[in-house]
């Protein structure tokens, strides 16, 4: 009886489904999550425009200086990764808020493109290298903006639309959505990311807090 | 505004979660597939940073208690209308599909365990599948040890009777034949 129960339980440990493979790039994403599980909430948030922003204003934007040294005093609270991140930056908001950004958790497939964005991110010189302007004009001439509602309807979403991020929000994203392009210009003057095969799983994290954000 | 001090509990959860995501995430592939953990995951998670006041001090009783946050999740997950999590989108994408078990590997065994009672089914999958002791098992079901290895003989039982006198799949056509 011992020897058949011995078999059994052999048995029902083989025949497990597979787990999930878990590579860095997975073991990366598992640990962002558990830091961004903390603000997220479920469904999907509707921003309303308060007012558009006029042509002409330019938020000031401050970057911190090359390197992942810590800011001297941060009136945030960071967790798991974020407290030694790759680079902080900071930057003012169109209402006078000021945000610090922190960037970290570089994954890929290719090594040398991990290792270019992760050199990159912790070394430009932010003030040269993004074009916030050109990337909030990007963003306003998209007419491919749609967003689907809690009830699974699809609405309109761009620029002038009631969906429409407000100008803070429009902001974030704009200078968030201007190191991309940064880095993926970067990537590509230093001749990486030929084979579309390069870009495979390459992503890095990031997370913004404002003066203004409910705690 | 910083938060207000908390003795350090936010960041013994966000050890805690990291400690044991990959485990939680098998947990669920293992269950409904490695389309849908994704997902569960992401909900395990935002439920234990709703209920973080209650993370145990100590890293084992850290992760049974998520592992019971999990379980909750999986009971109370819609099969029908699966939830789609912005905070689960990337994941979803890192996780290869193609690792997903061949249609004949194991399938005899788990058969046989979908056809047990699901208190025994589930706690052949916590011992043989997802690693736990009978000890740690007996917790996540909130049962005395005792029980839980009585269950556990019960459910090996149950299971050696469907594989050695699995159902019939003709049966049904005969006594159609036979009522009609």
């Amino acid at each position: 009886m011992r020897e058949r129960s011995d078999e059994l339980e052999a048995l029902l440990d083989r025949t497990a489904p597979n787990g999930v493979p878990i590579s860095r790039a997975v073991e990366a994403e598992l640990g962002r999550m558990a830091v961004a599980a903390r603000t997220e909430t479920p469904g999907v948030a509707v921003h309303r425009v308060s007012r558009l922003a006029t042509a002409g204003i330019i938020a000031a934007v401050v970057f911190g200086g090359a390197g992942a040294a810590a800011a001297a005093v941060s009136v945030h609270e960071w967790f798991g990764w974020e407290k030694n991140p790759d680079r902080i930056y900071e930057f003012t908001l169109p209402s006078g808020d000021t945000c610090e950004t922190r960037l970290g958790v570089v994954t890929g497939d290719d090594s040398r493109m991990v290792a270019a964005v992760k050199d990159y991110i912790a070394s430009v010189d932010l003030g040269d290298a993004i074009d916030v302007p050109s990337e909030l004009e990007r963003r306003r001439a998209d007419t491919n903006n749609w967003t689907t509602l809690p009830d699974g309807t699809e609405e309109y979403s761009g620029y002038g639309s009631d969906l429409y991020p407000d100008p803070d929000e429009e902001y974030k994203g704009a200078v968030s959505g201007a190191l991309v392009a940064a880095v993926v210009a970067h990537l590509k003057s230093q001749g990486l990311g030929a084979n579309p095969a390069d870009w495979s799983n390459l992503t890095y994290s990031g997370r913004t807090q404002c003066s203004g954000d409910e705690q | 505004m910083s938060a207000a001090p908390n003795g350090g509990a936010d960041d013994r959860l966000t050890d805690s979660l990291t400690a044991n995501s990959v485990d939680i995430l098998n947990y669920f592939a293992r269950r409904v597939g490695h389309d849908d953990a994704p997902d569960l995951v992401a909900e395990t998670m935002m439920a234990a940073w709703r209920r973080s006041n209650a993370l145990p001090s100590d890293p084992d009783g850290a992760r049974m208690w998520l592992f019971g946050i999990a379980r909750n999740v999986l009971a109370n997950a819609d099969r029908s209308h699966r939830r789609r999590l912005r905070l689960a989108n990337r994941l979803r994408l890192l996780i290869d599909r193609s690792s997903e078990p061949a249609a004949d590997a194991g399938i005899e065994i788990r058969d046989a365990l979908q056809r047990l009672p699901a208190e025994h089914a589930e706690i052949l999958r916590l011992v043989h599948w997802d690693g736990f002791s009978l000890q740690e098992a007996s917790m996540l079901l909130n049962e005395p040890p005792t029980t839980t290895r009585s269950r556990y003989t019960r459910a090996k039982t149950a299971l050696r009777g469907q594989l050695e006198h699995p159902p019939d799949p003709t049966s049904a056509v005969v006594l159609l034949a036979d009522g009609s």
